[in-house]
């Protein structure tokens, strides 16, 4: 390494190698260490989602008309265009790690911020659906009614209103625990963006951005499904 | 390093394909096709989610290990979800006496 010698001729750093900690052989197997260990995490993240998943799988098909029911009181379209958001975030995130790997200082700064905005955007969409669900009486264990139009058809069709009300447990606790984990996704990458301003990595921060990238588009990945499962059942009944 | 560096081209390829399977699954959904709706619906959800998972995370070009752990984390997933469905959707086939 020569990381010294190096940074004589380059003082921003910006061609600067990775500086190498002491239990690694060499960059790449550092690197390599860091990514697998991020993706050991995520694969943790996946059984966290994952029970709150086989809770869903067992009450909707144990009530399949319940939930189809419930679903469809939420907003499809909000939701489609909240899919988009984090899409496009997911873009803005692959281009940031892009970015980084090329250690372009300015556009990794933009890239990451437009990602950390575009995630607000979707936390502000769910914050305009939550207060839709609140004003139409849905949310469980506060103000959960059976919606007026529904109360016939559940009379007739002998439909368990507390599994209508299980629906929106279960929604509430999905995406309000993706909420959390975007959340703290959008806090992350306000650290990140701020230690690449201030030129904080060795490396352009390649790795550690593409360690951030791994998690915020993980969390992309989880919306992926929830969408489907949570708003696209049976809505052409 | 040894690093790939995905174009910016094969990102936006991605981006765009990305948003052509959230249109292909929103409108799937109008469509009723009975009981094929669902395996429809997560067959487009798993397409995006591979998209995502090879080319924005990179695991096309990182090391395979990486695709051992995802690849993993899925199958403890799908154990999970199998038996516990199994279980719930079994109980009372049999009659037990004293149950």
């Amino acid at each position: 390494m020569t990381t010294s010698a190096h940074m004589k001729h380059d003082p921003a750093g910006l061609e600067e190698e990775p500086i190498l900690s002491v239990q690694f052989d060499n960059v790449d197997q550092q690197s390599e260490a860091s990514l697998l260990g991020m993706w050991v995490f995520l694969a943790t993240e996946v059984m966290f989602f994952g029970g709150l998943l086989t809770a869903f799988a067992v009450y909707r098909t144990t009530s399949p008309e319940a939930f189809a029911l419930a679903s469809r009181h939420l907003n499809v379209w909000l939701g489609c265009l909240n899919t988009v958001v984090l899409l496009s975030s997911s873009l803005t995130m692959a281009l940031a790690v892009r970015a980084a790997q090329l250690r372009q200082h300015r556009s990794l700064l933009i890239w990451l911020v437009a990602t950390g905005v575009l995630g607000a955007a979707f936390l502000g969409i769910k914050a305009v659906e939550y207060t839709q669900d609140y004003h139409e009486n849905l949310i469980p264990g506060w103000n959960f009614q059976v919606p007026e139009r529904d109360r016939a058809l559940v009379a007739e069709q002998h439909i368990d209103a507390r599994r209508m009300e299980m629906f929106f447990v279960l929604y509430f606790f999905m995406t309000g625990l993706h909420a959390v984990h975007l959340i703290i996704g959008i806090a992350l990458l306000g650290v990140m963006a701020y230690l690449s301003w201030i030129r904080w990595f060795s490396g352009g921060g390649a790795v550690q951005i593409e360690v951030t990238g791994l998690y915020w588009l993980f969390v992309d990945v989880i919306w992926v499904f929830l969408y489907p499962l949570l708003y696209l059942i049976d809505v052409h009944r | 390093m040894k690093q790939h560096v995905a174009s910016i081209r094969t990102n936006v390829v991605i981006f765009v394909l990305l948003l052509l399977l959230l249109l292909a699954t929103v409108g799937a959904a109008f469509v009723p096709l009975g009981p094929l709706n669902f395996p429809l619906a997560m067959a487009i959800a798993s397409m995006k989610a591979v998209l995502i998972v090879l080319f924005f995370m990179h695991a096309l070009y990182s090391h395979r290990l990486t695709l051992v752990i995802a690849i993993a984390s899925l199958l403890w997933l799908s154990i999970m979800i199998a038996l516990t469905l199994a279980d719930y959707h079994s109980r009372g086939w049999l009659d037990i006496p004293g149950k």
